[in-house]
């Protein structure tokens, strides 16, 4: 029990063992700790989306989990995005479909389309919208990111 | 927008963390942290010590007996969702519970840091309180049963103690029954500025209500159960036109605030408006029957 915890993790892949303050939320420890600055920081408190990461493949908030939380988890973010054929197919597509313009929300989208692009089911374009609407984005407007996104999710088969 | 300082234990048994709970000051617990870690974040919570409770393997469970469901708090409202024990017998929880915020949050947010964080507007308070839940929770040295009626106490205030975890819920079965489940609010995934769900429990000709229950959320301190109208179903025929029930026994019965998100008679106008959709839409449900 203490303010300063030991942390193994694995972020995209690579371990790491340090050893961090309680208090130190993982968007931070991210950003300031790790130099992974593709995760943003927006509201700081859940709502924006833009901070959004994967957690033992499972999207959240990474505003709202401490750094200690991570402890054991297999931790992806959006840099793993060039890494891997799908996901790079899911960077070409906001390219091509012109889905961002300051990008500051963009890691936030890209993850929760992984999210939606790996699971189960088939989404119509209203569960699309639905989805997509835990994440705020102030400057391009939705519908490119959307037209993006149904695109990405068409393979699968749109409802 | 950063935490105050604070000390973190991650414990791995329920007998460890009410250990901690009991010989600790000024401890919260924490599981999906979806409506703590931001009043962590605003500093209206400092507390000296987290506790985490998210590797105790006994609180995440669901198991099925002869007369009731019982689901451990630590289920997150995404496995809730899609639960098949929970879609068999309560298909009302499955159907509600995604309306709680956005997927992201659904992922981590859990059935027991939801329903000690008590907010009146909440889809598993309500669901609940529908369900004549029992809340089981333990201390270091017993455990007990909360009636969900003695469980919420007010806006963010339930019967729980400082020294107490809730460890599952048990959702009584019911025989035949259908049900329906809405809520308004300004954008998707915003908390509800009212909420409404009603069961219909019907007598073997799946026609007469043997018993109506009846909530309704955001309008008052906490969840509210509208037992003037409840009683009052009692016998009729769910084919009656339901909607015609006394409205001052609903606006008597909740005591909505005028705030930011509408006044008293709007609240008023939108309680009315969603129970008689409500209503509709439950006896042109599937009547769902748990006799096997």
């Amino acid at each position: 029990m203490s303010n300063e915890i030991q942390l193994k993790t694995t972020i995209n892949g690579i371990e790491y063992d340090l050893t961090v303050p309680a208090r130190l939320l993982a968007s931070d420890f991210l950003r300031d700790n790790l130099n992974l600055t593709g995760t943003h920081v927006g509201c700081e408190h859940g709502i924006c989306g833009s901070c959004t990461i994967k957690i033992d493949g499972l999207t959240a908030r990474s505003c709202l989990k401490f750094a200690v939380q991570l402890d054991g988890k297999k931790v992806e973010t959006v840099e793993s995005f060039k890494e891997k054929p799908e996901t790079r197919n899911i960077l070409e597509k906001f390219k091509a479909h012109h889905s961002l313009q300051c990008g500051f929300c963009t890691p936030g989208f890209l993850m929760i389309i992984d999210e939606l692009l790996k699971s189960k089911i088939k989404f119509s374009e209203n569960e699309i919208r639905e989805a997509l609407s835990g994440n705020l984005c102030r400057c391009t407007g939705y519908e490119n990111i959307i037209k993006a996104a149904k695109e990405i999710l068409a393979h699968k088969g749109i409802k | 927008m950063k935490p105050s300082d604070f000390k973190y234990f991650r414990a791995n048994s329920l007998d460890h963390a009410l250990d901690i709970l009991n010989s600790e000051e000024n401890v919260k617990i924490i599981a999906g942290g979806q409506s703590l870690v931001p009043l962590m974040n605003f500093r209206l919570g400092q507390p000296d010590l987290l506790l985490d409770i998210n590797d105790i393997k006994d609180l995440n469970f669901e198991s099925e007996s002869s007369s009731s469901l019982e689901i451990g708090s630590l289920l997150t409202h995404t496995n809730a969702i899609n639960s098949n024990l929970i879609k068999l017998f309560f298909p009302i929880i499955s159907y509600a519970l995604k309306y709680v915020a956005h997927q992201t949050i659904r992922n981590q947010g859990t059935l027991g840091g939801s329903i000690v964080n008590a907010d009146p507007s909440s889809e598993w308070p309500l669901l609940i309180s529908l369900l004549n839940a029992k809340i089981n929770v333990r201390n270091k040295f017993k455990e007990r049963e909360i009636l969900v009626n003695d469980f919420f106490e007010s806006h963010f205030v339930t019967n729980v103690e400082d020294d107490e975890i809730v460890t599952s819920v048990t959702l009584p079965k019911i025989n035949k029954y259908c049900w329906a489940f809405e809520e308004h609010s300004s954008r998707k995934g915003d908390f509800a500025i009212v909420e409404t769900g009603v069961i219909l429990e019907l007598e073997d000709n799946c026609e007469t209500i043997k018993n109506a229950r009846i909530a309704i959320g955001g309008v008052d301190e906490k969840i509210i159960r509208l037992e003037k109208i409840e009683k009052k179903f009692t016998g009729k025929n769910i084919y009656e036109d339901l909607s015609i029930y006394k409205k001052l026994d609903l606006f008597e019965a909740i005591n909505p605030v005028n705030d930011n998100h509408g006044s008293i008679d709007y609240k008023n106008y939108l309680s009315d408006s969603l129970l008689k959709k409500v209503l509709k839409k439950c006896v042109k449900a599937r009547v769902i029957s748990n006799v096997k």
